[in-house]
């Protein structure tokens, strides 16, 4: 890197500024595109993709209506239809819903918020290509006819070896969890960017509404998907080496699986639906003409959603068996989320009541919004009444409802955002003439298809019946549902059309078309990758921004970063709370690394799935290093001290302060870790509690000194890598330190490891003996990844990237020893406590 | 909007309300983490209670003592806050956060009680 | 098997929390919708009411008034179809497997039925429900509601029918390849003639001993 610095003047006139930055932040043509990390490129390949799974999706949909058209139909036989309803529910979900709004977020977040990218933008590729990868793998499984075909909630046992013994079942676990993961590094990234990535002044109550979703969004995708990451992560540890974690005759529990399964699969729910709500009370103000009515009691509400979402997820499983008291509390709960919903509903009415709303084609998705999801949250109360759902569930009833719920709720206010942000995409405006006849058919046909449903599952039509018998009066209401089906899939083909047709002769519209107010119409469109030429001081409300006067000033140069320095990549890092900037950040600049490391993580996972355990460790070893290796080329090899960002003002890079997103984002991946730790020791201690067949045969049995020792040496290194932080503060040699807390780490290992191999009983034998396991291998996995921690620090020494400015790789090792340390000594407190706890299991009634 | 106000560099001070104002973001969530935290205890004590056959008198006065510490913890933090927010506010950003954080204390008190309420007139064990 | 054409006493109460939850989402829809219609088409209308009017009216009072006593009645509803209440009712074994249904009768003459459930009319009975292999789920929709076999564990489901007859009963969770067909007959007998109807050798379903 070049280590002289141009002075930071203004870089003169708005069309000189913006080939100064084009040079520098443009993804390259051709085979260069598969290095592109700006979000714009990002975001719109996850959007794309995610319809074209949704299209695929869709398809497997109507096959399934076409099989139940009539009774007794022999278009599919029950195998084929199994793998194509849980083909479908798995895409739609985890292929469509999840990616599209991660798009969404990806695109757009960053452009609201006035700045030029996310914290990561290479994990931003990863994630893509992650997500691409995961969903190519379970599509190719389909066309081979191996598609999972035990539901999208694949239960267990249904979804064992025994019962499913071919490799289906583990097409989903690994897919599915390769795209979670994903997501999961992507929620991390927008909370971070939304944290601390916002344009100068820009304090949490000036953020626009959208902002605040996707950071509620995301903070609950940290939180969801470990569950399911960890359910998975056991579920096929069970099946390829025989571990019994939901084996009820081994100690297992096959509710385990559902308790961890809805612990996500609930909340996933909420996590489509907010973004929705976000980019409605985005459009909604645009088209009422005036501001958002309720702006902080939607924000208390959205925070009470994100909480009651997750204390609810027994709703799910009133009918296995749990006592009613308890089923009580999920019940009142599931009724309450709806208050929040419709704090959120009567906000956006009051909005309109309080402008002079416009028709046009947006308002006319989001009128079929409006509908669909009040009657999805009407049924949506009915089901969660524990006796109507002792009939209700399960059956075609639930299938019509969350087909509103997720259905109507995500592709309607989907449509409507297409129509309205297309022109800033673009910049072209639509031609309108098929938006109008496609709503129609498409509204007409959604409630054709679902609305029946309802009725079809009061009349005891069950879910996933590949067929049925004449004699019920099922039939009609099949086959006008199908009709149905037929008619919405037109009216998305009009749709499409539409698009294509847009995108390829719509008229060039000139900035910000529907005289909306939020930052991303204040620049030119079809955007550049730098986003803005310059980045605005925000004084009022983000949603009230004078954008015609301000996109020109800020094309001119005359915000802060309105210059090019050194070929970097420049933006604005700024408090959390008060938006006042406090670094400047420096992004990296497009690469292949994304797309190598998703590839190895890619193989590992094929590897895993063809049960090539060795070949597919070494890939994941493989993955770990190329991660190290990105995080050496995010250095700078000198202290530049404080360096002018315009406007007057001088700022550290980001190198050189003490909480740069990168803290942050290691503070919130441990959140997601935390919590799947959490959910480890919640299934043991569930399993303690509720499995038949406890306690196991042979009593546990640790050694009291190997698990102590294992402890101190945990703690020893957690207090070498203060050690080393230290040195490197103080500009002493750090190097004693990182070999002091890498002995300790591998002494850690080694005690961990004898500890595993002496677990009474045997982990294949019974629950007790795979969780305690379970809950040490965790442990040995952090020290692990410790190890590589301390690797980075070396490497970063080496190549001088590290001084008593620039230490944060240290603060970094630091806080995940810490966290090694504490949960370390917490799961070899447990398993020292399980005599104790099975002893405890005589005194049951 | 653009460039109005003055430029400023970040001095000792300016850092200092920051950290002041950081430790506001957390708030946000502490309502309803009680509440998240009332419902696991409840969950917790209902099935330990009936798996080791606790008499029905246990079981109920258990939950109702962990329903009301977490209504009252509700309380004392609404005291808390109440005097810790000088009234008016310090500022625009100050007298939102403090608005928000007093609505998530008043609708996870709400939600404890509508919640956890029923528990204390149902059937214990099946 | 209409969940709305009840037999049973269970079916029927949920039947009637069906209804009156259909009412009330019905208005409660049409207000929405109507809302919605009022402040598109009339613009004055809607701005008389104060902002902070809407939301708190809207949607704190609205939800609050229907929920509250909803979910109280439901409650209710739900305590009353609880098993194991009343006077020692009979008890009868239903045992799920891939991909059929498997009914002993504690108490009378050891039989045991496969694929056909006897009950008898007019009087409480618990059913207690397993499985053997996966999670099935036992359902009769026009007696009540449905519980899931799951193996490991035995959950128990009370139903009274109100007359004799014939009914359908089917498995409610998904369970591979046979779970379209997993049915079930069910047989009501007047109470007083229950016992000998099952004991006949030729009962429908009875497995030879
Ligand atoms: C936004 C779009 C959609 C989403 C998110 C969605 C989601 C789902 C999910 C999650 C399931 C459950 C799968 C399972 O039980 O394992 C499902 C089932 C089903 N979906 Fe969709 N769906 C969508 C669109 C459609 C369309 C367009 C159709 C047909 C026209 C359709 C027809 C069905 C049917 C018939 C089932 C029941 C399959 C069964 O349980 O046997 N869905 N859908
Ligand atoms: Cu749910
Ligand atoms: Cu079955």
């Amino acid at each position: 890197m070049n280590t002289t610095i141009d002075d930071g003047t203004h870089g003169g006139s708005a069309l000189k500024l913006h080939r100064q930055l084009a040079e520098i932040w443009a993804t390259g043509p051709g085979l260069q595109r598969l290095a592109a990390i700006n979000h714009s490129v990002i975001g719109v390949r996850f959007m794309v993709t995610a319809f074209v799974f949704f299209a695929i999706g869709g398809v497997l949909g109507m096959l399934t209506r076409v099989q139940l058209a009539t009774p007794n139909a022999t278009f599919m036989d029950a195998e084929t239809y199994n793998q194509v309803f849980t083909m479908h529910g798995s895409i739609m979900l985890f292929l469509f819903a999840i990616p599209m709004l991660e798009g969404i977020a990806v695109y757009l977040t960053p452009k609201m918020l006035g700045t030029r990218d996310f914290a990561f933008p290479r994990l931003t590729a990863y994630g893509y290509w992650c997500y691409l990868f995961g969903g190519t793998i379970l599509t190719t499984a389909l066309v081979a006819g191996v598609a999972p075909d035990s539901g999208w909630f694949m239960y267990t046992p249904l979804s064992s070896n025994v019962y499913t013994p071919g490799i289906n079942a583990d097409v989903w676990l690994l897919g599915v969890t390769f795209v979670e993961i994903s997501a999961l590094t992507l929620a991390v990234e927008i909370i971070v960017s939304i944290l601390t990535m916002r344009a100068p002044g820009m304090s949490l109550d000036r953020m626009p509404i959208f902002g605040w979703y996707m950071l509620v969004t995301a903070l609950m995708m940290v939180v969801a998907f470990p569950p399911l990451i960890l359910g998975s992560i056991l579920l096929e540890t069970e099946r390829a080496f025989g571990l019994p974690f939901f084996d009820p005759s081994r100690g297992g529990d096959p509710l385990l699986w559902q308790h961890l399964f809805w612990l996500f699969g609930h909340p996933d729910v909420y996590i489509i639906f907010l973004p929705m709500a976000g980019l409605l009370s985005t459009m909604i103000p645009v088209f009422a003409g005036t501001p958002l009515i309720g702006y902080r009691a939607i924000i208390v509400a959205i925070i009470g959603l994100a909480f009651i979402s997750f204390g609810i997820w027994v709703h799910h499983m009133f009918t296995v068996g749990i006592p009613h008291l308890a089923l009580a509390f999920f019940s009142a709960g599931s009724a309450i989320v709806a208050v929040p919903t419709s704090v959120q509903l009567f906000a956006w009415l009051a909005t309109l009541a309080h402008g002079r709303p416009i028709w046009n084609v947006p308002m006319l998705y989001i009128f079929g919004f409006f509908s669909t999801f009040a009657i999805g949250g009407l049924t949506g109360v009915m089901l969660a009444m524990v006796p109507f759902d002792w009939q209700a569930h399960d059956t075609y009833f639930v299938v019509a409802h969350f087909h509103y719920v997720i259905g109507g709720s995500v592709a309607f206010p989907i449509l409507a955002a297409l129509y309205y942000w297309l022109p800033l995409l673009t910049g072209r405006t639509a031609v309108y003439r098929l938006a109008i006849p496609a709503f129609w058919l498409i509204f007409v046909g959604f409630n054709m298809t679902f609305f029946l449903m309802h009725l079809a599952g009061l009349l005891g039509m069950p879910r996933r019946i590949y067929t049925y018998p004449a004699v019920e009066n099922w039939t009609w209401l099949n086959l006008l549902s199908s009709l149905g089906g037929f008619i919405m899939t037109i009216g998305f083909a009009l749709v499409v059309i539409d698009l294509i047709a847009q995108v390829r002769y719509g008229r060039r519209v000139r900035r910000d078309p529907w005289k909306a107010a939020t930052l991303e119409w204040a620049m030119p469109i079809p955007p550049s990758p730098y986003a803005f030429a310059s980045l605005p001081h925000i004084e009022v409300r983000a949603d009230r921004i004078a954008v015609g006067d301000l996109a020109p000033s800020l094309a001119r140069g005359e915000g802060y970063l309105g210059f090019v320095r050194n070929g970097w990549q420049e933006t604005l890092g700024v408090h959390m709370t008060s938006g006042m900037p406090e670094q400047l950040i420096v992004l990296p600049r497009s690469t292949y690394l994304p797309l190598w490391t998703a590839l190895a993580t890619a193989t590992a996972v094929l590897c895993m799935l063809f049960k090539l355990y060795l070949l597919s460790l070494g890939m994941v070893l493989v993955t770990a290093a190329l991660f190290v290796l990105a995080g050496q080329s995010a250095g700078q090899t000198r202290d530049y001290g404080l360096l002018p960002v315009g406007r007057g003002l001088s700022l550290p890079p980001h190198t050189e302060t003490t909480n740069p997103p990168a803290w942050w984002a290691l503070a919130f991946t441990l959140v997601a870790d935390g919590t799947l730790f959490t959910s480890l020791i919640f299934g043991l201690l569930y399993l303690w509690i509720s499995a038949p067949n406890w306690p196991p045969v042979g009593r546990p049995d640790t050694s009291l000194a190997i698990a102590l020792a294992s402890v101190v040496v945990l703690v020893v290194a957690a207090i070498s890598a203060r050690g080393a932080l230290r040195a490197v503060v103080g500009s002493r040699a750090p190097g004693a330190w990182i070999a002091l807390s890498a002995a300790a780490l591998v002494a850690a290992i080694a005690g961990l490891v004898v500890l595993i191999g002496n677990v009474i009983p045997r982990p294949t034998e019974h629950a007790l003996g795979a969780t305690a396991a379970a809950v040490l291998g965790f442990v040995v996995l952090h020290a692990a990844i410790g190890l590589l921690f301390l690797l980075s620090n070396i490497l970063r020494l080496t190549f001088g990237l590290v001084s008593a400015r620039r230490h944060i790789d240290f603060r970094l090792t630091r806080l995940w020893s810490d966290y090694t340390a504490i949960t370390g000594a917490l799961a070899i407190g447990l398993v020292l406590a399980l005599p104790a706890l099975v002893d405890l299991l005589g005194m049951r009634s | 909007m653009k460039a109005k106000s003055q430029p400023e560099t970040l001095t000792n001070s300016t850092m200092k309300v920051h950290k002041g104002q950081a430790c506001h973001l957390w708030l946000l969530a502490v309502g309803f983490s009680v509440w998240a935290c009332a419902l696991a205890a409840a969950y917790v004590l209902h099935s330990v209670g009936c798996t080791f056959g606790w008499s029905t008198d246990t079981l109920r006065w258990s939950l109702a003592l962990a329903i009301l510490i977490h209504l009252a913890l509700i309380g004392a933090l609404w005291r808390t806050f109440a005097r810790r927010f000088p009234t008016p506010p310090l500022s625009q950003t100050d007298s939102f956060m403090r608005w928000v954080i007093m609505g998530t204390l008043i609708a996870a008190f709400i939600t404890i009680v509508f919640t956890l309420g029923p528990a204390l007139f149902l059937t214990t064990c099946t | 098997m209409s969940t709305l054409d009840p037999a049973g006493s269970a079916a029927r109460s949920i039947a009637n929390l069906w209804w009156l939850m259909l009412t009330g989402a019905v208005s409660l829809f049409a207000l929405v919708m109507i809302l919605f219609a009022m402040v598109m088409i009339r613009p004055h209308w809607g701005a008389k009411v104060a902002p902070a009017r809407w939301i708190v009216f809207g949607g704190l009072c609205l939800p609050a008034i229907v929920l509250t006593p909803l979910v109280a009645y439901a409650l209710v509803t739900g305590e009353r179809l609880l098993p194991g209440t009343g006077a020692d009712p009979m008890r009868i074994e239903a045992q799920a497997a891939q991909w059929k249904w498997k009914f002993r009768y504690p108490g009378i003459d050891g039989g045991e039925t496969e694929g056909v459930l006897h009950l008898p009319a007019g009087k409480p009975v618990d059913i207690v429900v397993t499985s053997v292999d996966v999670i099935h789920a036992f359902w009769i929709p026009r007696l009540g509601g449905k519980i899931d076999a799951v193996p490991g564990h035995r959950n128990v489901l009370r139903l009274q029918a109100d007359v004799p007859g014939h009914y359908q009963g089917l498995c409610n969770e998904f369970c591979g390849i046979g779970h379209s067909r997993m049915r079930f007959d069910v047989i009501v007998h007047p109470a007083a003639e229950f016992s000998a109807a099952l004991a006949k050798p030729d009962a429908a379903g009875k497995v030879p001993q």
